[in-house]
């Protein structure tokens, strides 16, 4: 793959470009014979090149909205994002089944989803939105995770769009389902203007969220966006194995990841870009410059991602 | 190694007796993250306006620029805060900011040319750029008291002064777009557009001679809007432009 992704892409404008470097010299003393040696993720990202690492993006959406039953237009946008930075694989949702007023505009989102995945396999996977104001339809959504064959990976959460508790008895229909079938939960709790996901008892969430994740700990729970809280969600992570951070936002403190990696440790931060919401180079670059070593960028980038969507990647692909 | 080099406009050294977490003590700490982060150059202020510290440790290093903090309190009517402008020109540093105190007893930011007129007027002669906070603009921040009409005015009394508004709101992209066709030497950085294909939107609506590159490190990573700007579906020249070539620019006819 990686190869094949340098020759197709980047190979003649990395070598022009580059060709003093010794990573360069290294490449071209390999290009006889054997796989070239992967560029750094920093030089990649220094070159506005796409990444030759593996990357797998565990937050995206369709920015565009449904018409007529066809598939959003934004999955264009979403492609030419992915394709701009060298991401493989983006797990998404469908911006139109979190905004939907009405459980027909919710249904229809999570099917062109569906239909989505299934139309690009391997490029795209999906979450569906579990909207705890429509219990019923978000359950008879779900059942689509567990038929045979290619299918969503798991749910995503969007407490602040869609007001309600933490610990509500709809969200908790969807924990027990993830619960039961070992599914990860792509948890929106905090947004960037201070709003956030309420509580039945006005309680601090990572404290609610703690008692979900001892209750329902089959279920592999990513906090989106770093909690907008990252060293309060850090230490939440650290202390429950089933949880996770994941890393897009808009801006973030100087050395924050640094800091995650340290608390969280690497192998619980999953890439995250909010394509096409977000610009995904900006969210690369957080994961490229960090100072953080190699290693931990390849887990962030892609081999955690494996760890919790595996299945479902696996699927994807047969 | 890409066709564009950074010029950072923003970024803040030093130390104060309240620490800060991951703070760049000095001009060699702040070499080693351009180094990691790939900028070429630094426009820089010392902490708490410390502008003789600062101008040591620009000395240091010429991938360093002193940015000269000015104070903003007037104890008196009689002050004469433009006087602070004559000691920047002589110290040879090219660009101001102000430092807005928070102390209890601190009179509140206010940057109507009313009060700060003649600053401006000595900036404007030398054609210095004045550099201010962008975050105020967005939400009421500490002591600042001021929004988009006072940067209107400003730019409106005193049209060859160069003001470069530093991380503003991406939810204000329309109205400051706006704004710098009005007023043609008002600029500000990309740091916060961060919404995807955003900085292509500004870069076809104004082009890409009023959008600079700031950091504010340490408060922020820096790795956001180079990764932007990196990516961008720009070409070029015009990378180059908002990467380091704009700020260059002003500075060098700074006189």
């Amino acid at each position: 793959m990686t190869m094949e992704k340098r020759l197709m892409l980047t190979r003649r404008q990395f070598v022009s470009q580059s060709i003093t470097s010794g990573t360069a010299l290294a490449w071209a003393r390999n290009a006889s014979g054997g796989d070239p040696p992967e560029r750094p993720v920093t030089q990649a990202i220094r070159d506005g090149e796409p990444f030759d690492a593996e990357v797998i993006d565990a937050h995206a959406h369709f920015s565009g909205f449904l018409e007529g039953g066809k598939l959003p237009p934004g999955v264009k946008t979403l492609f030419r994002a992915m394709d701009r930075c060298g991401i493989n694989l983006s797990v998404f949702s469908n911006s139109s089944a979190i905004g939907a007023p009405d459980v027909e505009g919710f249904r229809a989102g999570n099917e062109a989803a569906i239909a989505a995945m299934k139309k690009y396999p391997g490029r795209l996977l999906a979450y569906l939105v579990f909207q705890p104001h429509f219990v019923d339809a978000s359950l008879a959504m779900a059942e689509r995770i567990l038929e045979p064959g290619p299918g969503p990976a798991g749910f995503k959460l969007h407490g602040v769009a869609h007001h309600y508790p933490v610990d509500g008895e709809g969200y908790r229909r969807a924990y027990q389902f993830a619960h039961e079938h070992k599914l990860p939960v792509l948890f929106h709790v905090k947004s960037s203007h201070g709003a956030e996901t309420p509580t039945l008892r006005n309680e601090p969430l990572p404290v609610v969220l703690s008692r979900v994740l001892s209750e329902f700990s089959g279920m592999r729970l990513i906090i989106a966006h770093y909690g907008r809280g990252i060293d309060d969600w850090a230490g939440f992570t650290a202390n429950h194995p089933n949880a996770f951070m994941e890393t897009a936002a808009s801006g973030v403190p100087f050395r924050v990841l640094e800091r995650t990696v340290a608390t969280a440790g690497p192998g619980r931060i999953l890439f995250g870009s909010d394509s096409t919401y977000l610009s995904p180079g900006a969210q690369l670059a957080k994961i490229a410059f960090a100072d953080i070593g190699e290693e931990a960028k390849k887990q962030i980038l892609a081999s955690n991602a494996r760890r919790v969507f595996g299945k479902s990647i696996a699927a994807s692909k047969a | 190694m890409p066709a564009w080099s950074y010029f950072d406009c923003d970024v803040m050294i030093g130390t104060s007796r309240i620490p800060i977490r991951d703070e760049m003590p000095d001009a060699d700490a702040l070499l080693r993250e351009m180094d990691r982060y790939g900028i070429e150059k630094s426009l820089v202020y010392y902490r708490d306006g410390a502008n003789q510290r600062g101008a040591r440790e620009a000395e240091k290093s010429d991938r360093i620029e002193l940015c000269w903090v000015l104070p903003l309190t007037l104890r008196s009517p009689e002050d004469r805060l433009e006087a602070h402008v004559d000691r920047m020109i002589e110290a040879g540093a090219k660009a101001a900011r102000f430092l807005a105190s928070d102390g209890p007893s601190d009179p509140p930011v206010i940057l109507k040319p009313f009060l700060l007129g003649r600053v401006y007027e000595r900036l404007q002669k030398h054609r210095a750029p004045l550099l201010l906070e962008g975050a105020p603009l967005y939400r009421p921040e500490g002591t600042a008291r001021y929004g988009l009409e006072d940067i209107d005015a400003i730019c409106s009394s005193f049209p060859d002064l160069p003001v470069i508004l530093l991380r503003t709101h991406r939810s204000l992209q329309t109205q400051l777009v706006m704004m710098t066709r009005k007023h043609r030497h008002l600029y500000f950085t990309h740091a916060l557009n961060t919404l995807y294909g955003q900085l292509e939107t500004v870069v076809k609506t104004i082009g890409a001679g009023r959008v600079l590159f700031g950091s504010q490190m340490p408060y922020w990573d820096p790795s956001l809007p180079i990764g932007m700007l990196n990516y961008a579906d720009l070409a070029n020249e015009q990378k180059q432009q908002i990467a380091g070539g704009n700020l260059q620019r002003l500075l060098d006819q700074v006189s």
